[in-house]
């Protein structure tokens, strides 16, 4: 691995400077659970960090009535653990809680969690100049493709593998993001980039940007929340496909949902046809052709067809699970 | 001379009494009824403390002062001749202290995997070896290859060999070649014309059969994964070698090391970090090692990576196995034909899977290929062949248990006469409630439960090989000391008990030292075969020193040696009573010390052990599963294993090797594979990330049953327990998928997108995919 600076800025503003000085090719290292993976494996060769745990005040959690904000560097076991966070947001706990190791949530950060970058095992190989990396050729495409995209796969087929993403975008949350030309707020959906426009980045966030707090507003509390996910092993592993849904639910009939697919897309996908068919009376018919809908317009490779399958499965589940939550309320 | 005596073996409700032939000065078999102190009691793996602290030092964590940091240069071709190699920048580099070639250690510029070994260097710190690593230039001239067995095999395949060597060739019976590796013609017209009666024979019985099963099975490639990687920290002192090697094999790697640089070196490994058989030789890794801290005059570091240990240090090969099996009406088996493929890398050989070996089979017709890939070479794996082996064979005999209406457990006792496995059909039965579920998958909305069952064998009293050392000081410590290593058995803690039973002390009373080659010789840790060769011999020489201790005694206090013993920590009198400590028995002494070393008591030459009982260790398992068919999710919630390994030094390690073996089992039945890139041959899993094994929440709860056997072989009666607890895991587990789905898996590992193509829930991708060369 190639030798870096590492910067320990104690506030932000001399983060951001440090990120920016002399154009230096600089990252943001929080817990450092990917990023040193990356640099480890050769794919990443920045000539400098930048810590963010020596700023003080980026890990905060507040859930307030209006809102629940939690600093971009409060790790995956402090949001889970927080009682205000378990009370009103069971679903990302669930995600969470499905999320690497006990080990890695200690050190994962949620601002890192949103940030990492794709497992495609092509990308995370030296030998292998992809697209992701500048070169021409995505390997994955013709190659081992068990566990790629099924979904706007033209350009490159990595899933964006987050757990917590597809939560937060049914949560319709929002990153506020700080630059050297100050602060911005950004929907999370406006947060992903699509391969075919860029498919050497993941997101929006331009050199010497960095998140440092997600907002999530009230409006969804209290609806019933589920994250369902599939998977080989139940030690820790990656999701083949999981699907978030949200109800708000009275009496028997389903007033509003919200759907995500993730781990079948270059982003978590929200499904705005499939909430459609979540509202009403949701019956066994309702959520199978849920399921069907959300496979509509799939490009699956040649060996990830399965995932279908999965689409099928964890909508079903995920909204089953959801609306009973709901009517318990 | 010999002496003859009777002895009971056998096991609990199945004694019978046996004449043997016992080895002069031997000490008879312990016997059903023994009163034993320490032996066959559940004693703590006497490094355990040590291992549980982090305090154990293995290989990794020898520092000497002065330690260079060595690293290898991996080909990233999968098939490539290094034209040129330039190492001058590299060696100029401030920090490089030494640099070395492939080609100049090894004589060949072949490159024929994505991983093979190409330079080295040894630097101050790793930060500086890696980036000399990068400054090597090479030229390859680039060759096409084939890293799958599809590929291999296709007709214009690539030619994974060099000069005349075929990408497939007949490895049982061996193909008949001439030295040079051309066809000797004569010969091999004789082999094709048995084998083709062969053919011609089973044909005529499978016409005559009652029912006749045919299926394909597939299992993948498998790599070790041992926590501790391969390598060795090693200095060369005065022209003499010292390896502080991650090997399961010291006197192997001595011997190896020795060929090579002239001098015998010594090997310590006083605890390995797992090996499950990828540890028996230096490995290039060792060589380059040595060579290395010779050049550089320094100790050098050489530990591989976790990508090298994936791609570079050996694997459970893959197999096809196309097995048609006939059986009259009654069940009984009538013959087995067999053809099996698998790839060992690029050699040939070793990649058998071991699907004719367990039951009577009636005529088998079994030919075996193998496959040259451009894949790192294969090594012994926990039972080569056998898990795999096991699989195609219990799926089979499941299938067939189904046409006939038989149940599976009924079946396989029709087909065996293995006394110990006969009665271990009705243990596991009743302890997995086998009638009761079997019949009747239990669904639960999608879930579907099922129950499957497989058996082992193995073979392993030990062998001649070993010789022990026993020291009993002045101050009343004893040592016992043997060369081979404690893989993590728990080897050293039986010896230190076989010993302390013979002395009458407690286990934590006697020191055992392993690990080191200035020690007398042990065997290497496999076959699971240590524990059998070594422990007769520690037996043998405690119980001749605690003959000397009591002489010594006697003759100071003027008593009848032989009417002495040691019992409880005591020298006790022909009526049992205590008439002096251990300790001071020991400070009578005139030397220091009395010191005993014994070789392992065998027979003859020829066999090493006497005819006793079952000569081998059988094994039944029954495994439950629950299987999510919308999910294709798979959990294994329950295995019963029984299991028995001879006389059960102690319950407690033996018990921990079972669980051990299960757990490996589960993992290869549903997570582990080799995932191999076709259009660059490069492994794309080499990392314990996307190669996966089970981990704590995948494990199911392991009801270990033991079967205690006096099998009269030889003074300790102990069988070895390394591997086959692993033998039936996976096939017991396919077994109860295919129960509860009601199709048969033919393909391991079982991962969900396998459920789901299974059930028709997802496409079946086409195979013989042609991979694109770059
Ligand atoms: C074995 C293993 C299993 C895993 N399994 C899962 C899983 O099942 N599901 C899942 O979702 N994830 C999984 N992960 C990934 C894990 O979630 C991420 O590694 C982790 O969340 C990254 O957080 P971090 O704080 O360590 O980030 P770092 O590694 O420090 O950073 C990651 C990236 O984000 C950038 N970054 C970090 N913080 C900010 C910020 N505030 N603003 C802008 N950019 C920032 C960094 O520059 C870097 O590019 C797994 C990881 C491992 C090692
Ligand atoms: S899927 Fe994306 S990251 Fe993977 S090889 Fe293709 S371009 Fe690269």
């Amino acid at each position: 691995m190639k030798s870096f600076e590492l910067a320990q800025p104690g506030s932000l503003d001399a983060a951001i400077r440090a990120s920016g000085e002399s154009f230096v090719a600089s990252r943001w290292l929080a817990g450092g659970t990917d990023l040193l993976a990356t640099i480890k494996e050769r794919v990443d060769a920045p000539e400098r960090l930048v810590n963010l745990k020596t700023i003080p005040d980026l890990a905060s959690i507040e859930v307030t009535a209006e809102r629940t904000v939690i600093g971009a560097l409060a790790t995956h076991t402090e949001v889970a653990e927080h009682v205000g966070i378990r009370e009103h947001h069971p679903a990302l706990v669930e995600a969470i809680l499905a999320t690497a190791t006990p080990q890695i949530r200690n050190v994962a950060t949620i601002g890192g969690g949103l940030c990492q970058r794709p497992r495609c095992w092509y990308f995370r190989h030296p030998d292998y100049p992809c697209r992701k990396k500048g070169g021409a050729t995505c390997y994955a495409q013709e190659g081992e493709n068990e566990f790629h995209t099924i979904f706007d796969n033209g350009t490159c087929c990595a899933v964006h593998a987050s757990n917590i993403a597809p939560i937060l975008l049914a949560y319709d949350a929002v990153l506020i993001v700080r630059g050297s030309g100050g602060e911005r707020e950004v929907a999370l959906d406006d947060f992903f980039v699509d391969p075919d426009d860029n498919v050497m980045v993941e997101n929006i966030l331009a050199p010497g940007e960095l998140i440092t707090r997600i907002e999530i507003p009230a409006a969804a509390r209290g609806w019933g929340e589920a994250y369902v996910e599939v998977r080989e092993k139940q030690s820790f592993d990656w999701a083949l496909t999981a699907a978030t849904v949200l109800v708000k639910a009275s009496g028997g009939a389903v007033e509003d949902s919200r759907v995500v697919l993730s781990a079948v897309a270059p982003r978590p996908l929200r499904l705005p046809r499939v909430e459609a068919l979540l509202r009403g009376r949701v019956d066994e018919e309702a959520l199978s052709a849920a399921g069907e809908a959300a496979c509509a317009g799939a490009t699956p490779l040649e060996q990830n067809g399965y995932k279908l399958a999965l689409v099928r499965a964890t909508i079903a589940r995920a909204a089953r699970s959801a609306i009973s939550r709901a009517r318990k309320g | 001379m010999v002496a003859e005596m009777k002895i009971k073996v056998g096991f609990e409700g199945h004694f019978e009494e046996l004449t043997v032939t016992l080895p002069d000065g031997d000490v008879p078999p312990y016997q059903p009824g023994d009163d034993l102190k320490v032996v066959g009691r559940s004693v703590p793996r006497s490094e355990a403390l040590l291992k549980a602290t982090g305090a154990a030092r293995y290989s990794y964590d020898q520092r000497p002062e002065g330690l260079l940091y060595g690293a290898i240069l991996r080909c990233p071709h999968a098939n490539a001749t290094i034209r040129e190699i330039d190492t001058s920048v590299a060696l100029a580099m401030p920090g490089v202290k030494a640099v070395v070639t492939a080609p100049d250690l090894f004589e060949s510029r072949e490159c024929r995997y994505a991983g093979s070994e190409v330079a080295a260097v040894c630097a101050t710190t790793e930060a500086i070896a890696d980036e000399a690593l990068r400054a090597i230039y090479v030229d390859y001239e680039v060759h096409p290859f084939a890293v799958t067995l599809d590929d291999a095999m296709a007709e214009g395949a690539p030619s994974v060999g060099r000069g005349n060597q075929v990408n497939v060739d007949r490895t049982s019976p061996r193909t008949a070649r001439q030295r040079d590796g051309s066809l000797n013609e004569d010969r091999e017209a004789e082999i094709r014309a048995n084998l083709d009666e062969q053919e011609e024979r089973i044909k005529g019985i499978l016409r005559a059969a009652a029912v006749v099963v045919s299926r394909t099975f597939r299992t993948e490639v498998q790599t070790h994964c041992p926590l501790e990687p391969h390598g060795l920290v090693c200095e060369w002192k005065d022209g003499k070698l010292i390896a502080h090697a991650s090997t399961q094999a010291t006197f192997g790697a001595q011997f190896e090391l020795g060929r090579r640089f002239g001098t015998s070196p010594q090997v310590i490994c006083e605890h390995v970090g797992g090996g499950f058989g990828s540890k028996f030789s230096a490995g290039r890794e060792g060589v380059i090692g040595a060579h290395l801290a010779r050049e550089a005059g320094a100790p050098v570091r050489l530990m591989l990576d976790r990508r090298a240990e994936q791609i570079a240090v050996g694997n459970r090969p893959d197999s096809i196995q196309k097995l048609t099996l006939g059986l009259d009406k009654e069940g009984k088996i009538l013959a087995l034909r067999i053809r099996n493929w698998g790839s060992s890398g690029t050699g040939m050989g070793g990649s058998g899977a071991h699907n004719d070996l367990i039951y009577q089979l009636g005529e088998v017709d079994k030919v075996e290929y193998g496959v040259r890939t451009n894949n790192g070479g294969a090594r012994a794996h926990r039972a080569p062949g056998w898990p795999q082996g096991a699989f195609g064979l219990e799926g089979l005999l499941d299938e067939a248990a189904a046409a006939l209406g038989i149940d599976p457990i009924e079946l396989r006792r029709r087909n065996d006469d293995h006394r110990i496995r006969l009665a271990e059909y009705q243990i596991a039965a009743e302890r997995s409630g086998w009638k009761e579920k079997h019949g009747r998958v239990r669904r639960e909305g999608p879930i579907r439960r099922g129950i499957g069952m497989a058996s082992s064998l193995w073979f392993s009293a030990g062998g001649a090989g070993a010789a022990v050392l026993v020291r009993i000081h002045k101050d009343g410590r004893v040592e016992v000391r043997n060369g081979a290593q404690d893989i993590g058995t728990g080897t050293r803690t039986v010896i230190g008990q076989v010993a302390a039973e013979e002395l009458g002390l407690r286990a934590d009373e006697v020191t055992v030292s392993m690990g080191n080659t200035d020690d007398p010789r042990g065997p290497a840790s496999g076959g699971s075969t240590t524990i059998g060769t070594v422990t007769p011999a520690a037996r043998l020489a405690a119980h001749d020193a605690k003959r000397e201790l009591l002489e010594a005694v006697a003759d100071r206090k003027g008593w009848q040696a032989g009417e002495l013993d040691l019992r409880g920590g005591s020298v006790v009198d022909a009526s049992g009573s205590a008439v002096l400590s251990f300790k001071a028995a020991c400070a009578l002494l005139d030397e220091d010390a009395i010191e005993v070393l014994r070789q392992r008591p065998t027979l003859s030459r020829r066999s090493a052990n006497y005819d006793g009982y079952e000569s081998t260790n059988a094994g039944v398992q029954v495994a439950e599963v629950a299987v999510d068919t919308e999910t294709g999710e798979v959990r294994v919630e329950r295995v019963v294993a029984v299991a028995d390994s001879g006389k059960i030094l102690n319950p407690k390690l033996a018990e921990s090797q079972v669980r051990g073996g299960v757990i490996q089992g589960v993992s290869f039945a549903l997570f582990e594979r080799r995932i191999m890139d076709r259009q660059q041959g490069v492994m794309v899993n080499a990392d314990m990330e996307n190669y996966k094994i089970l981990g704590a929440a995948d494990c199911p709860e392991i009801d270990v049953v033991l079967v205690d056997v006096y099998n009269g072989r030889n003074n300790t009666g102990v069988m070895g327990l390394g591997e086959p607890p692993i033998v039936a895991t996976a096939a017991a587990v396919a077994n109860a998928v295919s129960n509860a789905l009601g199709t048969r898996m033919t393909s391991l590992p079982i991962t969900p997108r396998k459920v789901l193509e299974a059930l028709g829930k997802a496409p079946r991708p086409a195979t013989g995919r042609k991979g694109t060369s770059l």
